[in-house]
């Protein structure tokens, strides 16, 4: 017989310390007491460490290309600066140089402005196109899902608890997902790697919501044969 | 306090580049970091690519981070989420393929019952199983756990407490079938 205190500490209704006091009146509970002891202490064993000898050196590689891609801009710069001390101090002055610069900008100003009068924007629509496509796309999604969640979740009910403590889970972590991605596309609504992601998410919910229903309907035919 | 205004510095640093701060936040994650990843992920080159992943999200996003929350929660969801994306992209004929032989056999395990452990614990529902090795193996606080998972306290309190009834089940069995 399963003592009332050890399903009030299994519910997480007791806390170790006053359980531990129980316990040592109980013997039942005193067992089960030390088996948690024992299953703390067996899970620490498992603590060991793990040898990964090239993984540091994959780390550093990785975050060095990362931080060289960053910094071509700030190199750039430098070496321009470089370039403009040498320059200046033979007979290109800046004073003869200004003239001449404005000049050029006048007429590069003059030519850019009469291309894009005569181009059609046609670089910015596909742009704009394609993001009205993957938003409609993702709107399908959540039309689908909206159409899964009425039929799966009501399945949910007569599932076994480990199997819908299970999928509640997996549903609530894609949700957060989902969260995310829809708060870093608050920001840039084109940032296409957030995209991919809120598609993948998306994706995955669909696929879940499509097992839950699976799940539920296989229970119910094996119910109906029994 | 120590250790996390340490931390704080050594953030800083990275901040602005230092390579040698990763590589102090390398020394003090490699072995958590690696342990739940061959855990979540089951086997170890790809656990390694999830940390290598996790330390460039790092990197990348380290500008972003504010020294008022915790780093260690902050740096595991990086982590965590890296292990996601690699179960996301896997092949749907390999993701039943899992080696922890790596994580649990140890050269001075005669007894087998670590091994047992382990099985016991990785037969464990997903998040149940997840959420127990954070607790009970990392020695996260459940407060953590949530943040690093993103899932209410509730739901961890839920998931560790069914884990302990599962596994105390299981050890009280086998201890019964070697006195037997």
């Amino acid at each position: 017989m399963t003592c009332k205190e050890l399903e009030r500490y299994d519910r997480g209704e007791l806390d170790e310390a006053e359980f531990e006091r129980h316990a040592s009146l109980c013997p039942a509970c005193q067992e089960a007491f030390r088996l948690d002891k024992d299953i703390l202490s067996l899970a620490k064993a498992l603590r060991r460490n793990i040898e990964a000898p090239t993984l540091w050196s994959r780390i550093q590689e990785t975050l060095q290309n990362e931080q060289t891609a960053e910094t071509p801009h700030a190199t750039a710069l430098s070496m321009d600066k470089n370039r403009r001390n040498k320059r200046f101090s033979g007979p290109w002055k800046p004073s003869r140089l200004v003239p001449a610069v404005l000049v050029l900008a006048g007429v590069v100003g003059l030519s850019f402005y009469f291309f894009l009068k005569n181009q059609t924007p046609s670089s910015g629509l596909l742009a704009q196109n394609a993001l009205a496509k993957v938003e409609q796309k993702e709107m399908e999604y959540m039309e689908a899902i909206k159409e899964l969640e009425k039929q799966a979740l009501p399945q949910m009910t007569s599932m076994d608890l480990d199997l819908v403590f299970l999928y509640r889970d997996r549903l609530e972590t894609i949700d957060a997902q989902i969260a995310r991605c829809r708060e870093a596309l608050a920001m840039n609504q084109a940032n296409a790697h957030i995209r991919r992601y809120l598609m993948a998410a998306l994706q995955d919910k669909k696929d879940t919501l499509a097992d839950i229903l699976n799940a539920g309907n296989v229970k119910a035919k094996s119910r109906r044969s029994t | 306090m120590a250790i996390r205004m340490d931390e704080e510095a050594t953030i800083q640093r990275c901040k602005e580049g230092d390579m040698t701060a990763y590589r102090l936040l390398y020394e003090r994650y490699e072995q958590p970091f690696l342990r739940t990843a061959i855990r979540m992920l089951g086997r170890q080159q790809e656990a390694e690519d999830a940390v290598q992943e996790a330390f460039l999200k790092l990197h990348r996003g380290i500008q972003n981070y504010r020294s008022g929350s915790r780093f260690s929660t902050y740096f595991f969801r990086i982590l965590i989420n890296s292990c996601y994306d690699i179960l996301r992209k896997r092949s749907p004929a390999s993701s039943g393929e899992f080696d922890l032989n790596d994580l649990a056999h140890h050269p001075s395990d005669v007894t087998g019952l670590r091994v047992s452990m382990q099985e016991a614990i990785s037969s464990l529902p997903e998040r149940m199983r997840i959420c127990f090795e954070l607790f009970a193996i990392e020695e996260l606080k459940m407060e953590e756990i949530a943040q690093v998972l993103e899932v209410s306290i509730g739901t961890v309190k839920a998931s560790i407490y069914r884990a302990r009834v599962k596994l105390r089940a299981w050890l009280s069995d086998s201890q019964k079938e070697t006195t037997e």
